[in-house]
């Protein structure tokens, strides 16, 4: 203890101290976070590429004005929410489903939650890899998997005698599924990410709507029983408005990383076919580094960056009002 | 309205026998209570009242209709959690409503009677509060609100007073009387505080470990327990062990050589049966004086402690430390290591025979 009272005494005050410790974070951020920041926004407004020599030359608004006189980079951002809609849709729908059907005592619920979750714990580039190999429409697992319906179908209506119409459109069925090309066209393309990140992130939609759910007092349903809530009645008024608030975070959080989908895109599909899956973080990766336009990757980044804020913005405001009923 | 009957009602949670043959019939419109320590099986019961849990063994009936297979939503009981268990997202009369709006009645009749069932509890005006918003006192009584705005046959309460402080508890309690008294409903009061059953019951069931000791008014159940449990559990009672010496008309029991104790008791109990006397504290007199009284004995005060309008004192008594409360009359102080006289009134004491 004295020694401790002495050694403080001697060489720092309580300020120096606390100075000590919050430095390392608060170089580190301005260092990686802020100065990068402030920099990519004076760089887009200047004429800059990174493998030339010359410094940036600031033209004012032009970048800005380029790239939204550009009709392209509007179907970029019409295919980025396209993706985000769906993905986002799907994996609350099934996250949320998933969670529902979890929460409750059954053997073996550790275990079966912690496989459910894997997904999420790989690498994005991992899971894009891989994915191709599952769809692949020649000897991929998921044409396989679809066609298995229909295939089995098609064996009973044919052992079973149905009428030829029906046991061979199970047959036409099957076939079918087995040819679905599905990462090389361009509706499929973008469904096929969406596939993807659904299967990757509804488990953290699960996880979130999980916490929500088991933080829900037994007792609340108890005392709607004894009103003779039905079970729909419990769902809509005590179990929806107690998980609103999570789910809303839940969603939050998924809405803006898929806004920003870069990575799975990358190795899945890298933009194609054509640009029927260029969404506005690939675009903003092309436009850095295979175009080596900096300053207009910068503007672009700075318009991607407003969006998402303007889009955090609404959902919070939903939060509150959320959270300020519970 | 309605009365309930539970017969050889049992249950059990894997090897734990929570509630072990419980028979008992609860009147219509009757304020009963079950009482007991906590773990007894109280809230066991109240839960196979309501539905929540079905009796391993045994049959439940409201009104001679046996409703053991039936589910909560099919008792028409109301019920106020130990936890309240109001609905946290919803304003006051949200809640109050709720029962309401799951049997659709109008808005304009819901409306109404919301607002009747709060004025019952004392709440008007709170309607639009966030239920979160209020305190401990309030939220209970808007539970209570609830619980009898579906006006249900049976009201079932669990240790509703049991989050709140001494006055609220008081003036709550008074609350709840009213309001049962008003409303004449036949109400199931879980509770483990005897004067909280003493004070509102018609009848009280007291229990200890899923078995039923006693079933009795607050009267009988104080001034002839039945076993030595129910004599110290309900407020406080000297118990001595004794010998039935003679039966006609006044028994006299021995306890010590020199300490025979006469008892008027309707029982019939042979001589020589071993017997536990019960001695409320306050029904013993003390005296300065022997004056040849009945029952009277000396003794000499080990501990006295002043309460205000009543003083407690130990009393030695040929080795048995007997505990007196008496009210505070100046005259009659007695100090430690003084020599007293204790009378034990012969109609007063309760006899408890010995089953071994
Ligand atoms: N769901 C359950 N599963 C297993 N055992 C239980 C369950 N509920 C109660 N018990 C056991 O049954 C016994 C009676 O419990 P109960 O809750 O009825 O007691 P109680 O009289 O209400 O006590 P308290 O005053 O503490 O609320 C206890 O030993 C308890 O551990
Ligand atoms: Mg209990």
């Amino acid at each position: 203890m004295r020694g401790e009272v002495s050694f403080r005494s001697k060489s720092l005050s309580d300020y120096q101290l606390k100075m000590m410790f919050i430095m390392p974070t608060i170089i580190l951020l301005i260092v990686m976070n802020i100065f990068p920041l402030l920099w990519s926004l004076v760089l887009s407004f200047s004429d800059y590429s990174a493998i030339n020599s010359q410094a940036p030359d600031f033209i004012g608004t032009k970048n800005y004005i380029r790239i939204f006189s550009q009709k392209a980079t509007w179907s970029y951002f019409v295919t980025t929410a396209y993706f985000v809609v769906l993905a986002v849709a799907a994996q609350f729908i099934i996250g949320f489903g998933l969670a529902l059907l979890l929460n409750r005592e059954f053997q073996g619920k550790g275990l079966i939650t912690t496989l459910m979750l894997i997904p999420m714990m790989l690498s994005p580039v991992v899971v894009g890899l891989f994915w191709r190999f599952i769809l692949d429409s020649s000897w991929g697992l998921f044409n396989y998997l679809l066609s298995l319906g229909p295939a089995v179908l098609h064996k009973i209506t044919a052992a079973l005698h149905f009428p030829s119409g029906i046991v061979s459109w199970f047959k036409d069925a099957a076939s079918n599924a087995r040819g679905i090309i599905w990462l090389t066209r361009p509706k499929a393309a973008l469904f096929s990410l969406v596939i993807i990140d659904t299967w990757m992130w509804s488990p953290f939609m699960m996880l979130l709507s999980l916490a929500g759910l088991s933080a829900i007092p037994k007792y609340l349903y108890e005392a709607a029983e004894i009103d003779r809530a039905s079970t729909w009645f419990k769902f809509r008024h005590i179990t929806f408005p107690l998980v609103a608030p999570l789910l809303l975070i839940a969603l939050l959080f998924r809405t803006m990383d898929a806004f920003k989908l870069f990575d799975l895109v990358y190795i899945a599909t890298a933009g194609g076919p054509g640009s029927a899956t260029e969404t506005v973080s690939m675009n903003l990766y092309r436009r850095a580094f295979q175009d080596y336009n900096t300053g207009e990757s910068c503007a672009l980044a700075y318009i991607l960056l407003i969006f998402i804020i303007a889009l955090s913005n609404i959902y919070i405001k939903y939060l509150n009002k959320a959270k300020g009923n519970a | 309205m309605a009365s309930v009957r539970l017969e050889n009602i049992s249950k059990k949670f894997d090897d734990v026998v929570a509630v072990d043959k419980i028979n008992l019939t609860i009147k219509d419109g009757e304020f009963f209570s079950l009482l007991g320590p906590s773990g007894c099986g109280k809230t066991t019961i109240l839960r196979m009242i309501a539905g929540f849990y079905h009796p391993t063994f045994g049959n439940i009936y409201f009104n001679d209709r046996d409703v053991s297979a039936l589910p909560p939503n099919k008792r028409n009981t109301g019920m106020v959690f130990q936890s309240y268990a109001l609905f946290p997202h919803m304003t006051v009369s949200e809640n109050v409503a709720f029962g309401l709006r799951v049997r659709k009645i109008n808005a304009s009749e819901r409306k109404q009677r919301v607002s009747d069932a709060l004025k019952l509890v004392d709440l008007s005006g709170y309607e639009d509060r966030k239920v979160t918003q209020l305190s401990g006192g309030q939220q209970q009584r808007v539970a209570l609100a609830r619980a009898v705005v579906i006006e249900p046959s049976i009201l079932l309460l669990d240790e509703p007073l049991s989050n709140l402080d001494a006055k609220l508890r008081r003036d709550t309690r008074d609350q709840i009387q009213r309001l049962q008294r008003e409303l004449k409903i036949t109400t199931v009061y879980v509770t483990h505080d005897q004067e909280e059953a003493l004070t509102l019951s018609d009848r009280i069931a007291l229990l200890r470990k899923g078995v039923c000791q006693q079933i009795g008014t607050p009267d009988e159940i104080y001034n002839h327990p039945s076993n030595a449990f129910v004599a110290s559990f309900i407020g406080r009672s000297n118990l001595l062990e004794g010998k039935v010496l003679e039966n006609e008309g006044i028994m006299l029991i021995k306890v010590e050589d020199d300490l025979k104790l006469n008892v008027s008791s309707q029982k019939k109990l042979e001589p020589d049966q071993n017997v536990t006397l019960a001695i409320r504290p306050e029904t013993i007199m003390l005296h300065k004086n022997q004056e040849s009284r009945l029952n009277t004995f000396e003794g000499v005060v080990e501990l006295r402690q002043f309460n205000g309008y009543t003083v407690e004192y130990n009393i030695d008594v040929q080795g048995h430390k007997i505990n007196v409360i008496s009210l505070n009359e100046e005259t009659q102080l007695y100090n430690t290591k003084d020599k007293v006289y204790a009378e034990f009134p012969v109609n007063r004491i309760s006899i408890i025979p010995q089953t071994i």
